[in-house]
This record gives structure tokens, C-alpha cells and sequence, in this order.
């Protein structure tokens, strides 16, 4: 905002200040002309009003305009031009001070909607035109115009004329320019209709009609009227009715008609008639609106109250009388407590006890306590209307006026059964809880989520002869044997922290100081979002199953060394049988070849056929030992299992047997995957050599064998396949095969001893696999190894 | 020349090992001994060996395990921990082929472990071997190598079983 001058040049504000200069030399004229008639002249001055309203309505930037309608009626009556300009400023300053008492004591817009409001613009409509007015009536007199003699007439005129504008036709004008604040109803309008009608009426038989000229007193039949209407149609048709009633009252006076024209012109009856009015009504519109107002906020505050009261869910919040009966109701008691307000209202505070509870007097006890110390809090069960019972939690407040004398009570009754019958339930639970954690032999504790003990059963308390306070928390690990007590604490932790079944053994020292053995077994107990909400364990005496299992042990050991021993001097035994009997077989064969080379010249077929036997039975001895032997080992050697290439192996057999495969003019093919399987190479190698040697073996004559060695992983499994397209197996013997000592039908011609699949099948076993044969007689063989891949 | 010193206390291996040879046409000389005592005797030149020139010092050693008094084992070990055969090379020549056997041999320093033959044409083939060992580089060309156990790797794996996960270099 600019400092200076309130105003701003705009031509909106040219245009209403031609506007309002306009209305104000029309109103001026107005009173000039129509309110004077045949000798008398009104003390009304309209113009005088409208400035006032004019000026509150759009700000002191207006009031140019009332000094220039002012001049230009002062000029238009012939007034000399100083004379009206001096006038003309007059008129402006009154409206001008009256605006500044007005905002400085009133609080806008709206100036008539409070009593004490209506007598403070009586003050400021009459205190500024009386001051002003002083001014213009002593400037006349100074200038020549009039005469110091009517000094005081002259003011009081102008002063009365102003001040009766400023009642009459400001309130008019500026109530029509704010809403009403009464709802216009049908019924309202008809009211008003009538009202109106009744007033004219009034107002036309008192000053212009068949009343007109008798007594004095009829006028104030108008009062009523006002009265009336002021009461019950609003601002609006109150300062209309008051306009009317003095335009009648000003109009059949001007006119000599009714019981004012009769008397002094000089005495002020029919202003003060006029102003006891406009008042009378101003005053009453005034007290309904605030009257309206203020129902209006406690309205609102009840309907907040009811909106709190309804809106605590679960609580039942009413009041008591002073002599203890139910004073009030809301929909959460009768939910609660099951009565109608209707049903409930007026009945005693003792409706709700149990017939026990109020034979013992308690209600008169708890509303005792509420007014002797102010408050008072209480549980317990109450009664329904239908019998049935509930618990509640609650709080009854002594209720005192400003007097201190109790006027009632209030009552705010919380439904907590659903808790209570938990809280009971709980209790109960625990109760069974004790009750069988105390009937069992085992130790029992538990724990909080975090792992602090919070309960230790009186077996545990008995057997450490400590009492359970002292062990609670993590005191209870003073009594676990030192030795034992890290790896109880470490056990512990990890259950905790991983929320898992604790499992751990150790050593608890008893009363008598002597440590035994404890099984600790805990499981965390969870609720229904799976948080744990406690620890429940046991702790079980396995002392003596201990010590048995430890005797047990140390027999088993001595038993197991003792067998170890008898089997490795057995074995020590075989190997050395084995060793021997080789020797005369390897010498038998040795000198029967050395005959045979040395000294064939000298024997006769037959002597050299005999010689051949020999050799071959030493031969075929010495490998029967061996593969006895071996096969005696896998039984029960220790065997070492890691990840093994299959290829390394399968090529080393190659090597081993190359020699066989060029001799037989065999034909090998090699497969391309190659996993790596869990194995030991040593049996491998073994295994796959038997199986190559026996496809090498077991082709016919007539054809040059054609064997496929290969392999594939799945699943975690590896196979290894040698194929031959030998004579194959007849299906009744394929399960046989891997039996000590078969030898096949169709094979009696071939060499062997029958042990090689025996060999193969045991070595595979010791590596955890499997063996088998899958055979088509005269067309071939498939023999096949399963091994865990690696 | 060079000469191989054969200890067996099995006559008849004896025999059949001079028979092989002479069938073989091996270019070294070929001793014998009949007990693991002798062998020490003969290697530390006591008594009647104390004649190198009859009695030379092998260039390579065969040497039976089986023997009374004193094993094969206990004669490589001695044979290791003197100097005048701590390089020598020594074959372990047994009947045995059994694993513990083997991966002794080798810890207690046997450079071969042939298991004895029952063909003769085989002995014959390990001694004509053993000759060409003797004359040729064996970093070149090993041809006792291929009779001789190639379990040295069941050494290995058994130590691979006192260190799972590790895996083998060589």
C-alpha cells in the first residue's frame, strides 16, 4: 500500500465517485424538497446517512464525492459559490470523523450484528455530526449568514438532521448490501407479508388517517410491530419496517396529519420517536443474530461432544446424576451395556453391578470414592441388559458447578472382557504349565527371546541347591562346570541367534558339589507372525547313560582292536600261504618251459604234451592265487576315495592292454565325454582293466572283437560303459556273472578264473557304485559302472 | 662289465634267474647271494668278498623281500644309508604285488618293484631289460620301467589320503 493519500487513481473509482456524488445530490434534493411541505421542514437529513454508509461501505477515497454533490446542490439552490464550497467540506468532514470512530471501535464489516455494536454506531452517528456540525453552524455565523443569537438552534437542527439520517437511512442502506442471515421460508415470507401489511396499516391510520388525530400516545402502537419483526425476520426486514414507520411518521407530520404535527415544532417528540424505533429495532436484530450465533456454536460444540462420544469405539461414555442415576446415554453404551437410552435414563448407577457386587454395596462405594477424592477408577464385571456378563475398566469423575456442590458424575466405562478372559487364560496356561513342568523329572527353564533365564523349575533349583533368583539372567552358568561352560555359552548364542533348537550337552554341579552330565534341549515358541515370544527347554540327566555309553565305548574299541588284530595276523597269514604257494607254482612253470625250450629235441610228442599241461596248471594256479588274493583285499582294505578323471584312467588301461588289443587285431572306440567321478584310482583302474580284458577275452574266433568304451554324467551319477559284440551272456545267467568262481556255459574254452567280475563287482562296491550287464546272446555285451560324479 | 647283484634265498629262483640270463645273452655279470646277510657282506666286501676284482660292486641290485633273518626291506634301508651304494639302483624283486608291499618298497627307496614272473619268457624279457638299464641313460630310456609296479602312484594316493583335496602334480 502507498504511504499518503488512501487513494489511487483508477477510472473505476472516477466512476463510482460520480456515481456516489450522483446518489448524494439526489438524496440531497430528496430532503430538500420532499420532506418539506406547507411551513415545516423534517429534521430527517437522508443525505447525511447515505455518506456514512457510502463511506464504511467503499473507504475514506469516496468522500470527495459527498463534498462535491454537496457543492453542486448548494450551487444549484443559489447558495454563492465560497459559501457552498465551505458547506460542502462540512458535509464531507461529518461522514469522515464518524468512519474513523467507527473502524476504530467497531469491528466490520458487518456493523449491526451485536448489541454492543449498535450502541457504539449510536455514539459514532451521534458524537461526529455534533462536533462537526458545531464547526459549520460557527462558520455561518462568523461568515454573516446567520446570527450567534440561533447559534443553538441552528446546531441542534443540523445536528438532529444528520443524526436522524445517519439512524434511519444508514442501517437501510448498508444492511441491504450484506446477506441476510435468515432463511427465507415460505412461511417466512408470508409472515413478513403480513407484518408489513399490519405495519402500514398501523402506520397509515396513526398519522394519516382516522387516528391521526387522537392523543398522543397511538404511535407507540407501531413498537409492536417492530418489535415483532425484528424478533423474527431478520435484519433486513427490521431496518425496512424502520424506514417505513418513520417515512409515515415524517410524511403525515410534514402534512399537519397525526398527534406530532400537532405539537411544538420545537420539541424533539417525533425524533425521539423515530430514533426509539430504529433503536428498539437495530437493538432487537441485533440480540437475535447473536442470540442465533451463539446457539449456532454450542450447537456445534454439542455436536463435537456428541461426535467424540459416539467416536470412542469400545468405551461407554454417559453421566451420572448427582444422586448416582444414569443421566445421560450414547450409542457405545447401549452397545456395550445393551439398554436404550429410553430403557436406561433415570434408572440408578447399580442397574449394571452383579446382584453380588451391589449387595456388597459397591456402586455406592465407587461413587463415594468418585466425590470424596474426585475420581475414582474401578474393574470388575458388570451385567447386560440381557443377563449376560462383561468386564470393564473405567473411570467415574465427581462433576462440581462453580460452587463446589457435586451436580453429577462422569463416566467413562472401558469394555475389556476380551483381555480379561486372555489375561485368565493366560494365567490358567501358565498354571498347567507349572504344574507339568514341575511334575517332570528333567530340569525345565525358560527363556526370554533374548536368552535371559526368566524361569527355572523347582527340580533345578533342588538339584543346585541355589536358589532360582540367583540363577536367573545368565546366572545359572556359575554352576555349569568350567570346561563345559564355553561351549554352553557358544551353543546357546547360536540357538538365540538363529532361533534354532538348542541341542548341546554339559556338566551341571550339583548341591553336594559333584558334576553330572545334562542333555540341554530348548525350541523357541513363536507367535502367530513367527517372532519368537519365548524360550522353552529342558534339561535332561543322561550322567549315567553317559558313563555306561563311555564303558560301552571302551569295550567296543577293545573288542574292535582286538578283532583288528586277529584279522590283519589272518591276513598275515593268507598273504604268507600266498606267497609260498606261489613260489613252487612260479618254479614249476619256469623249469617246464626251460625243459621245453632246452630239451624238446629229446621227448616224444606226448612227453612235450604233458610238459605243456604242467606249465599251464602252474600258470593258471599262480593267477587263481592271485586274484584270491585280491579279492580276499578288497573286502576289507582301507580304500581312499577323491575325484578321479575317468579319461587318465580309462587311457592308462589302455597302455596296460594295448599289447592284448594289437594281438587280437581289436578294434577300440573312445568316447568323448569324460566326467570326473568320486572314486580310487588304483580300483578303478582294476575294475576297467577286468572289464576291457573280458571284452578282449570273450570275442568269437571268427571275428575281430569291437569294443566301445565310454561315458556320460547325469544327475549327479556318472556311468562308464565297455561294449564288446562278443557272444554275449544268455539272460538266465546275466544276474551270475558277477558271482566268485562262475564261469560262463559258452566260455569254458576261454582262460580265466573266474574271478574277474567277482573283482570288479567287490571293487565297485568299495567305491560306493554299482555294477551290471546288459547282454544280447551272439551279439554283444554291455558291461557298465555307476560312480558319484565329482 | 657291469654286474648285477641278484640276492634270493629261493634256490630254485636263483637257478632259474642264471638260466634266464645265460638264455637271455645278458652282457653283465651276474652275482648272487642267498640271504639278506650275505648281501650286506657282499656290498661291504667282508670276508670273502673283499675282492673287488672277483667281486665288483653292482651297478644295479635285485633284491628279494621274503627272506629269513633279515628282509629285503631291512637290506634296501642299509643299502640307502651307506655311501658306496646310497645311488645304487635296486629293484625289489618279489613275489609280492600287494599295495603295502609296493609303497613300502618305494619309501625305503627301491628305484623298481617288479613282481617275479611265472613265464619264463617274461623273466627273460625283465633280465635282457635290466642289461640295456645298466648301459643307457635311464632318464632317456627306462626299459626296466615298464615291468616294474606303476603303483608308484598307489605311494601317492596314499598319501593323498592323509591330505584330501590336494591334487596331484605329477
Amino acid at each position: 500500500m502507498k504511504a499518503g493519500l488512501p487513494i489511487t487513481f483508477s477510472w473505476k473509482w472516477l466512476a463510482q465517485l460520480a456515481g456516489f456524488a450522483g446518489l448524494y445530490f439526489a438524496l440531497a434534493r430528496f430532503g430538500n424538497v420532499a420532506l418539506v411541505a406547507e411551513g415545516n421542514v423534517s429534521t430527517v437529513w437522508p443525505a447525511a446517512g447515505m455518506a456514512v454508509a457510502g463511506l464504511w461501505w467503499g473507504g475514506y477515497r469516496l468522500a470527495p464525492a459527498i463534498a462535491l454533490g454537496a457543492f453542486v446542490f448548494a450551487w444549484l439552490n443559489g447558495v454563492p459559490a465560497p459559501l457552498g464550497a465551505a458547506a460542502a467540506l462540512i458535509s464531507m468532514l461529518g461522514p469522515i470523523v464518524a468512519l474513523f470512530l467507527m473502524r476504530r471501535y467497531i469491528d466490520g464489516p458487518r456493523l449491526f450484528d451485536r448489541v454492543g455494536d449498535v450502541f457504539l454506531f449510536l455514539l459514532c452517528a451521534g458524537a461526529a455530526p455534533a462536533l462537526v456540525d458545531a464547526l459549520g453552524v460557527a462558520s455561518l455565523c462568523w461568515g454573516g449568514v446567520g446570527k450567534w443569537d440561533d447559534f443553538r438552534g441552528l446546531w441542534l437542527l443540523s445536528w438532529a438532521g444528520d443524526l436522524m439520517g445517519t439512524l434511519i437511512a444508514a442501517p437501510a442502506l448498508l444492511v441491504w448490501t450484506w446477506p441476510d442471515n435468515l432463511r427465507w421460508t415460505p412461511r417466512k415470507r408470508f409472515e413478513a407479508a403480513g407484518g408489513f401489511a399490519l405495519l402500514a396499516i398501523c402506520s397509515m391510520l396513526i398519522f394519516a388517517g382516522k387516528l391521526a388525530s387522537t392523543g398522543v400516545g397511538f404511535p407507540f402502537l407501531v413498537l409492536p410491530i417492530v418489535v415483532w419483526i425484528a424478533l423474527r425476520l431478520g435484519q433486513r426486514a427490521t431496518v425496512s419496517a424502520t424506514l417505513l414507520a418513520c417515512a409515515f411518521s415524517v410524511w403525515g407530520t410534514l402534512h399537519g396529519m397525526g398527534p406530532f404535527a400537532q405539537l411544538d415544532p420545537s420539541s424533539p417528540v417525533a425524533e425521539l420517536f423515530m430514533a426509539v424505533v430504529a433503536m428498539t429495532g437495530l437493538v432487537l436484530a441485533a440480540s437475535v443474530t447473536e442470540r442465533g450465533q451463539a446457539l449456532s456454536a454450542i450447537g456445534q460444540l454439542e455436536e463435537r461432544f456428541r461426535l467424540l462420544v459416539e467416536g470412542a469405539k469400545g468405551y461407554a461414555i454417559y453421566m451420572l446424576d448427582a444422586q448416582g442415576r444414569i443421566a445421560t446415554w450414547s450409542a457405545e453404551a447401549e452397545r456395550i451395556k445393551g439398554y436404550r437410552a429410553e430403557e436406561i435414563i433415570g434408572k440408578p448407577f447399580r442397574t449394571f453391578f452383579t446382584p453380588e457386587d451391589a449387595q456388597r454395596g459397591v456402586p455406592e462405594q465407587v461413587l463415594r470414592k468418585a466425590s470424596e477424592e474426585g475420581l475414582a477408577r474401578y474393574e470388575g464385571w458388570r451385567v447386560r441388559k440381557d443377563g449376560s456378563r462383561f468386564c470393564v475398566e473405567g473411570v467415574i469423575t465427581a462433576m462440581r458447578d462453580e460452587s463446589g456442590a457435586l451436580t453429577g458424575f462422569s463416566k467413562v466405562a472401558h469394555d475389556v472382557t476380551d483381555r480379561k478372559r486372555a489375561e485368565e487364560a493366560l494365567h490358567q496356561s501358565e498354571t498347567r504349565f507349572r504344574t507339568l513342568a514341575e511334575g517332570l523329572p528333567q530340569l525345565v527353564w525358560t527363556c526370554l527371546p533374548d536368552g535371559h533365564c526368566d524361569y527355572l523349575s523347582p527340580q533345578w533349583v533342588r538339584y543346585t541347591g541355589i536358589p532360582e533368583e540367583q540363577q536367573l539372567g545368565f546366572g545359572w552358568l556359575a554352576q555349569v562346570d568350567p570346561d563345559d561352560r564355553e561351549r554352553a555359552v557358544a551353543a546357546w548364542k547360536r540357538a538365540v541367534e538363529t532361533r534354532t533348537t538348542l541341542d548341546v550337552e554339559y556338566r551341571i554341579r550339583g548341591a553336594n558339589g559333584a558334576p553330572r552330565w545334562f542333555k540341554a534341549r530348548g525350541v523357541p515358541l513363536r507367535d502367530a507372525e513367527g517372532r519368537v515370544v519365548k524360550w522353552l527347554g529342558t534339561n535332561t540327566d543322561i550322567d549315567d547313560q553317559k558313563r555306561v555309553n563311555e564303558l560301552l565305548e571302551a569295550k567296543v574299541q577293545e573288542r574292535t582292536a582286538q578283532l583288528q588284530a586277529s584279522l590283519s595276523s589272518v591276513e598275515e597269514l593268507l598273504y604268507t600261504i600266498a606267497h609260498d604257494l606261489r613260489a613252487p607254482n612260479r618254479h614249476m612253470q619256469g623249469f617246464a618251459q626251460l625243459l621245453l625250450l632246452e630239451h624238446a629235441d629229446r621227448l616224444d610228442d606226448r612227453a612235450r604234451d604233458y610238459l605243456s599241461r604242467i606249465r599251464d596248471a602252474a600258470a593258471r594256479s599262480d593267477e587263481l592265487i592271485r586274484d584270491l588274493l585280491e579279492y580276499g583285499r578288497l573286502s576289507h582294505e582301507a580304500v581312499a576315495l577323491a575325484p578321479v578323471d575317468a579319461r587318465q584312467a580309462v587311457e592308462a588301461v589302455l597302455r596296460a592292454v594295448a599289447g592284448e588289443i594289437q594281438r587280437r587285431r581289436a578294434r577300440v572306440h573312445f568316447g568323448r565325454e569324460w566326467p570326473r567321478v568320486v572314486a580310487n584310482e588304483r580300483l578303478l583302474e582294476q575294475i576297467l582293466t577286468n572289464l576291457m580284458t573280458n571284452a578282449l577275452t570273450y570275442a568269437p574266433p571268427d571275428r575281430e572283437p569291437e569294443i566301445t568304451i565310454s561315458a556320460e554324467s547325469e544327475g549327479g551319477k556318472a556311468v562308464l560303459r565297455v561294449q564288446d559284440n562278443g557272444t554275449g551272456i544268455p539272460p538266465e545267467q546275466i544276474d551270475r556273472v558277477f558271482e566268485p568262481f562262475i564261469r560262463l556255459s559258452n566260455a569254458t574254452h576261454a582262460p580265466g578264473t573266474g574271478m574277474g567280475l567277482a573283482i570288479v563287482k567287490k571293487a565297485a562296491e568299495r567305491l560306493n557304485g554299482t555294477v551290471g550287464a546288459d547282454s544280447t546272446p551272439g551279439k554283444g555285451s554291455c558291461f557298465w559302472l555307476e560312480l558319484q560324479a565329482a | 662289465m657291469k654286474t648285477l647283484l641278484f640276492v634270493d634265498d629261493d634256490p630254485n629262483d636263483r637257478l632259474l634267474v642264471e638260466l634266464g640270463c645265460g638264455r637271455a645273452g645278458v652282457s653283465f655279470l651276474l652275482k648272487t647271494v642267498e640271504s639278506g646277510l650275505e648281501a650286506i657282506r657282499y656290498l661291504s666286501g667282508e670276508g670273502r668278498f673283499a675282492d673287488r676284482v672277483e667281486h665288483p660292486l653292482p651297478d644295479l641290485i635285485f633284491l628279494d623281500l621274503k627272506m629269513p633273518e633279515m628282509d629285503g626291506f631291512q637290506v634296501l634301508r642299509w643299502i640307502r644309508s651307506h655311501p658306496a651304494t646310497r645311488v645304487t639302483p635296486v629293484a625289489v624283486y618279489s613275489a609280492s604285488f600287494i599295495p603295502e608291499d609296493i609303497a613300502k618298497g618305494y619309501a625305503d627307496g627301491a628305484n623298481y618293484f617288479i613282481t617275479k614272473p611265472s613265464d619264463l619268457t617274461v623273466l627273460i624279457d625283465i633280465f635282457r631289460a635290466a642289461d640295456k638299464r645298466m648301459v643307457a641313460d635311464p632318464r632317456n630310456d627306462d626299459a626296466l620301467a615298464q615291468f616294474s609296479a606303476r603303483d608308484r602312484r598307489a605311494v601317492l594316493n596314499r598319501e593323498n589320503a592323509y591330505h584330501p583335496g590336494r591334487r596331484r602334480t605329477d
